[in-house]
């Protein structure tokens, strides 16, 4: 039971309180994490650009004082006044996000998946992935009225995506238990030494 | 050109440069855009930055214009106290560092586990309430999670091997044929989308103009 | 029966009735066996067949919030990776807090610090810059990262002479908690240079994530909490994922239950207005 022990368990049981009434014990530990967390992600940011840009820039990189310059344009968007100036650097972001999708969506989301489901109907397995791809496929085809064989379709899909679903709900369940088991697991092992 | 102009051409540059750099491989283009891609993680470095300074500006800005009650104040004042000292920690003696591993061993790491944690409880809660088979969609969705649920579990496998069996068919089969049907959806989505803002079409980036 | 009461029930007596059924395996564990999935067995077996010198990238993509499922996944995997010292590591993350996980693996397991640094292992800590910082990594370690974490130049470091781009990389480990990611991932180092790809995920991506499994481009998935204990299972350990297992049976069949009677409650109330 350590002073960094007790502080954390501290702050555990106020966080877990707010299920019982919104309280300021479990405003005061929100307060103090979402202050270490910007912190935390202020003193990432600072080293990398000394380690990623400015390093490199004083080492005879002279091509990196272009997205410093980015980099400060962006930090405008923190000034409502100057937030103008950032659609520079937002332009270069999206245009890369853009460029990545094009060159890697293309094959690892698009033609490897069709691919995979291109399946010889020799089981039934096979059947319901490749009839269930395809009905899922043609739930989100909505210019064109849901009658006939596209309704049918439409129905099969929407049944396979609550199947989906269903899953996801249930390993839902186990990743919210596991993440609770743990903090019980500090709470009665790391501080309390009972387990 | 006007500044909007200006960054539709950035923005269409980079894209086609990295974009192709997935179907033609020339030194000059993989140059170009590895040098752009490098840009991107700079970039990145510095809009880890953004919510420091946005904070000191809501926080800072609620404490120096009273606003709000004399409550939210102080807790806004803690929130800025260890935003301060967790900084000078972490820039001064580095985040290896055994006084920067106290602070996020105790703050950090324990306080943001248990906010994500507590979707347990509302989980627990919505089990009681909410989740009703009210048509024959949410009957599927509830009864395959029941059989998820119990298959995942030790107890399951205790109660009939069939739960585990079931369990892994629902995952390989029905569930794998809708999200695969759901990421060629979303790829061709995000496709089109990355298409229009190559052709000028999508400018919401760009703010009102 | 008074179903509307017991559909009105207060919440705080559910959210207590929870803390008691999962408190109390804690204290009393029955030790129900496992058994094994294939796809984290697929996961073992890979790592177990890795060549000789085989170059491992251990990616820690996630952040503090999710140490409850991943930091028990990161520990095993690190476990089986550290074991064999012909394995040449790589750590590096793309997420703010994945170095917080470097730490904490490195004081519980400390074998790397028998390793030689910089031949067995280096360490390229946090690169920001999510899709775009795996992209430029895979496409160009050298160009994007002049230094490692600890300020050594990595031209300098023997270990990185031969891993110049993602195709030189035998095997990517990433423990993954959301954007960026196993999909991002996918797309600039599996597709773009046919990188090897274990994931290890919280258990709600493991269904998303299912069709990489399938179609090969995963050659493992470690799915939450669970394939953890499994995994500890596999390296002979006793660790803190298998004496949750208990705790999380007696959660899903509370969870269960209450689904179960509140839907025959609200159809007893639906039968009772008619």
């Amino acid at each position: 039971m350590t002073l960094s022990t007790t502080l954390a368990a501290i702050g555990t049981i106020l966080i877990l309180s707010f299920v019982f009434r919104d309280n300021p014990g479990y405003r005061l530990a929100e307060n103090v994490l979402v202050g270490v967390t910007c912190a935390h992600s202020f003193v990432m940011g600072v080293g990398n650009v000394q380690r990623l840009a400015l390093t490199p820039l004083l080492n005879g990189n002279y091509v990196k004082a272009i997205p410093i310059l980015l980099g400060i344009l962006l930090l405008a968007r923190a000034v409502p006044k100057f937030r103008a100036a950032s659609i520079y650097p937002m332009a270069v972001l999206v245009g890369l996000g853009v460029g990545q999708t094009l060159r890697g969506a293309v094959k690892a989301q698009f033609l490897t998946q069709i691919k995979a489901t291109m399946l010889a109907p020799t089981s039934v397995n096979n059947i319901i992935i490749v009839v269930g791809t395809m009905a899922v496929l043609l739930f989100f085809f909505f210019t064109r009225e849901r009658t006939g064989a596209l309704g049918v379709a439409s129905r099969v899909g929407r049944w396979v995506m609550m199947v989906a679903f269903g899953a996801t709900f249930g390993d839902s369940v186990m990743m919210a238990m596991s993440l609770l088991i743990a903090r019980l697991q500090f709470i009665y092992h790391d501080w309390l030494g009972l387990i | 050109m006007k500044g909007r102009e200006l960054a539709f051409v950035i923005c269409l540059f980079v894209g086609v440069t990295v974009g192709l750099s997935g179907y033609i491989s020339t030194p000059i283009i993989n140059s170009i855009s590895s040098e752009l891609l490098s840009w991107g993680v700079v970039l990145g470095a510095f809009a880890l930055t953004l919510g420091l300074l946005n904070s000191i500006r809501i926080h800072g800005g609620r404490i120096a214009r009273r606003h709000g009650t004399p409550g939210d104040r102080v807790f806004s004042a803690v929130l800025l106290g260890m935003m301060a000292i967790a900084t000078v920690v972490g820039l001064a003696k580095g985040t290896t560092s055994d006084q920067y591993q106290f602070i996020y061993k105790t703050f950090l790491t324990p306080l943001d586990g248990t906010i994500f944690a507590l979707i347990a409880f509302f989980i627990a809660s919505a089990a009681w309430r909410a989740f009703i088979a009210r048509n024959s969609d949410a009957a599927i969705l509830l009864v395959t999670a029941t059989i998820v649920m119990l298959g995942r579990a030790p107890i399951g496998e205790l109660i009939t091997r069939a739960l585990p069996e079931a369990t892994a068919w629902i995952m390989d089969i029905p569930n794998m044929a809708a999200q695969r049907g759901i990421i060629i959806g979303a790829a061709l989505g995000s496709i089109a989308l990355g298409l229009r803002i190559l052709l000028g079409i999508e400018r919401s980036y760009l703010g009102r103009g | 029966m008074n179903w509307a009461s017991i559909q009105r029930m207060d919440r705080r007596i559910i959210y207590a009735a929870l803390i008691v059924v999962l408190s109390f395996p804690l204290f009393k564990p029955v030790g129900i066996p496992l058994v094994g999935a294939e796809i984290t067995r697929k996961a073992f077996d890979f790592i177990d067949q890795l060549p000789q010198g085989a170059v491992v990238v251990f990616s820690t993509d996630t952040g503090v919030a999710s140490q409850g499922e991943q930091y028990p996944q990161a520990s095993v995997l690190f476990e089986q990776v550290t074991r064999r010292e012909d394995i040449k590591l790589i750590l590096i993350t793309f997420w703010e807090q994945g170095t917080i996980y470097f730490t904490d693996l490195q004081k519980a397991n400390p074998v790397l610090q028998t390793r030689t640094y910089g031949e067995q292992w280096v360490d390229l800590g946090y690169v920001p810059g999510a899709e775009s910082a795996m992209a430029a990594v895979g496409d160009d370690f050298h160009k994007v990262l002049t230094t490692d974490a600890r300020g050594n130049a990595i031209s300098s470091l023997p270990l990185m002479a031969d891993v110049l781009t993602a195709k030189d990389v035998d095997l990517l480990i990433t423990i993954s908690a959301g954007t960026p990611g196993v999909p991002e991932f996918q797309r600039q180092w599996n597709a773009r240079h046919g990188t090897p790809m274990v994931a290890a995920v919280l258990s709600q991506f493991a269904t998303i994530y299912m069709p990489y499994v399938n179609s090969g481009q995963l050659v493992g998935l470690l799915g939450g909490l669970r394939a953890a204990a499994e995994y500890e299972q596999y390296l002979g350990l006793a660790g803190t994922a298998g004496r949750a297992m208990d705790a999380l049976s007696l959660s899903h069949v509370m969870v269960i239950l209450f689904v179960g009677l509140a839907n025959v409650a609200h159809f007893m109330q639906r039968r009772k207005a008619q």
